[in-house]
């Protein structure tokens, strides 16, 4: 009963398919149409015209589906020849899609505008985590990203590179390069100098302080030679482990016998001695031999 | 004009949908295949973050309590010179004989610590039960500072980091109380800025524009005795995944249920 074939009803016809339209079961003549209902314009527009493409068409049939007549008109306009049609339904189906398509092309814009507009008004006010992130990570760093300090520094990264350090980055006690870059010449050190490299650097990690692990190479600052800077005998960035001077002098990586021998310095020189070179201090006194408290030589 | 019925209508209706899809699908290939060619190198360096999950381990059995990490992030960061504004502290944790626990953290750890935590007198060697615990964001996995905040300023990115919208912030500091390990302040006006905005809320970011980058965060960087690790939990190989595998390791405060993404190797037992 719902199937309907195409040939059932013609192409022009504006019939609306909610409609119930009752289904003849043999094709109605169109004339009977004619003598049930022979004022009716439709009926004689929609057999007229071969080819109705406009509201011509559409438009008078309206008031044929009006209560007091409705069985008669749709007797009438449901069945009607199909072959003449085939022109109309083409143009009709250009129509629909050009219509379809300037629809289309009319809400694109509208929405592109809107959009636009919100952007500009309240959007902004929204929350965008993904703009913000973007932003965070863009950032300017200050201390470097890849530890290019070795470019340039070659030398002093070849004895961080053999010492006790060597796992150290450079920026851990000449902090950020950034300000290396901004303040640096070829004749000035800036910011990331440590100058000289002094007990205020080394006993950030070297003092003995409570909470330290036990096997941390670290010493208690009033004993450990008060007065003389942790480079004399340590270096600067070849930095070695150094045997305690305290009994034997083994001449490696120390200095001159007077930094530390000095009259003023750490261990003064004992009565009768004056300050003078390494070369006169070993005429006597042979590095690496234990000297007794007296004086005398062993 | 020819009038529609609803039947042709309803078909152009149905029609059109394939086809301004299908044109939307062509012109969105159409643009682009051009920046993709053109930039082709920069598409294959763009930061994914959902390619990524950081994680952070501190190994407290390594801390020497230098205090360079604190410094370190406020150079990195411009964060306020302001002992009491901090991404990033250490905090000493001292066992005291009579059984209490004794938390210290002078000028936030940054220059170091008095040698004795009771005297701050030069002691004579290693006294008492005490350890370093570096402190930083927990960058939790359910952030109370997230679900607090009124105008969704706070939020966490896909790889797994809570950031501050500080444009969006108005400094209403329910994060700062909500926030149950202290990470977070407020930037006062006058002094350093991470964004140049005052009165909203900061905390650390992983140092988000290092780690999008490939590179460590500046605390990680200067740390001398790797007593902070920090990598991508995707990777088996990370030193993160690689400590979390091997060592047993714990986050602060379980109780609260944040889900921390900093854990923590050797804390001194009696806290745990």
């Amino acid at each position: 009963m719902y199937r309907r074939t195409r040939h059932d009803r013609p192409a022009t016809d504006p019939q609306p398919s909610s409609l119930p339209t009752p289904e003849p079961t043999t094709p109605v003549d169109p004339q009977a149409a004619i003598t049930v209902a022979p004022t009716d314009a439709a009926a004689a527009v929609a057999h007229g015209a071969p080819a109705p493409t406009d509201a011509a068409a559409a438009q008078p049939l309206r008031p044929a589906v009006t209560p007091p007549i409705a069985a008669a008109s749709l007797v009438a306009v449901d069945p009607g020849p199909p072959a003449p049609h085939r022109r109309g339904r083409f143009r009709r189906t250009f129509v629909v899609l050009t219509r379809t398509a300037v629809a289309a092309v009319l809400l694109a814009v509208t929405g592109l505008v809107g959009l636009a507009l919100f952007d500009m008004a309240y959007a902004q006010f929204g929350s965008h985590p993904d703009k913000d992130a973007l932003a965070w990570s863009e950032h300017t760093p200050a201390y470097s990203l890849d530890g290019g300090c070795a470019g340039c520094h070659t030398v002093e990264a070849g004895h961080v590179r053999g010492s006790w350090h060597k796992d150290l980055r450079c920026e851990t006690c000449h902090g950020p390069q950034a300000l290396h870059a901004a303040t640096a010449t070829r004749t000035e050190l800036g910011d990331v100098a440590v100058e000289p490299p002094s007990r205020d650097i080394c006993r950030r990690c070297h003092e003995r302080v409570a909470g330290r692990p036990a096997d941390f190479p670290q010493v208690i600052l009033s004993t450990h030679y008060e007065g003389a800077e942790c480079a004399q005998c340590h270096g600067v960035h070849q930095i070695i482990a150094v045997t305690p001077p305290l009994i034997s002098h083994p001449r490696t990586n120390l200095p001159d016998c007077i930094v530390c021998h000095a009259p003023e310095g750490i261990k003064g020189l004992p009565d009768g001695h004056k300050a003078s070179t390494d070369a006169v201090c070993m005429t006597c006194h042979k590095p690496g031999k234990r000297l007794e408290l007296d004086g005398v030589l062993e | 004009m020819t009038a529609l019925s609803r039947r042709e209508l309803l078909a152009a209706g149905v029609l059109a949908v394939p086809c301004l899809a299908g044109a939307q699908t062509l012109i969105g290939r159409a643009l682009a295949s051009d920046p993709t060619k053109a930039a082709g190198t920069e598409a294959e360096t763009a930061y994914d973050p959902k390619a990524h999950e950081w994680g952070f381990v501190v190994d407290t059995r390594n801390c020497i309590g230098c205090g360079l990490c604190v410094e370190a992030c406020k150079d990195e960061n411009h964060v306020p010179r302001d002992p009491e504004l901090n991404r990033t502290w250490v905090e000493r944790h001292t066992q005291l004989p009579d059984g209490t626990l004794l938390v210290e953290a002078p000028e936030a750890g940054g220059a170091g610590f008095p040698v004795d935590p009771v005297t701050l007198a030069p002691m004579a060697g290693p006294k008492g039960d005490s350890a370093f615990v570096p402190r930083l964001c927990m960058q939790c996995d359910n952030p109370p500072c997230v679900s607090i905040c009124p105008v969704s300023a706070t939020y966490k990115t896909p790889d797994g980091v809570v950031l501050v919208d500080q444009e969006r912030c108005i400094g209403c500091g329910y994060c700062v109380v909500s926030c149950p390990y202290g990470a977070r302040y407020i930037v006062p006006s006058g002094g350093d800025s991470p964004t140049g905005n005052a009165g909203v809320a900061d905390k650390c970011t992983f140092c988000y524009h290092r780690i999008t980058k490939g590179a460590q965060p500046a605390c990680v960087q200067v740390c001398p005795t790797r007593a902070r690790n920090f990598g991508d939990m995707n990777d088996p190989l990370s030193p993160v995944s690689i400590l979390i595998r091997d060592e047993q390791t714990v986050t602060l405060r379980p109780e609260v249920g944040t889900k921390p993404r900093v854990r923590y190797i050797g804390l001194p037992s009696q806290e745990l």
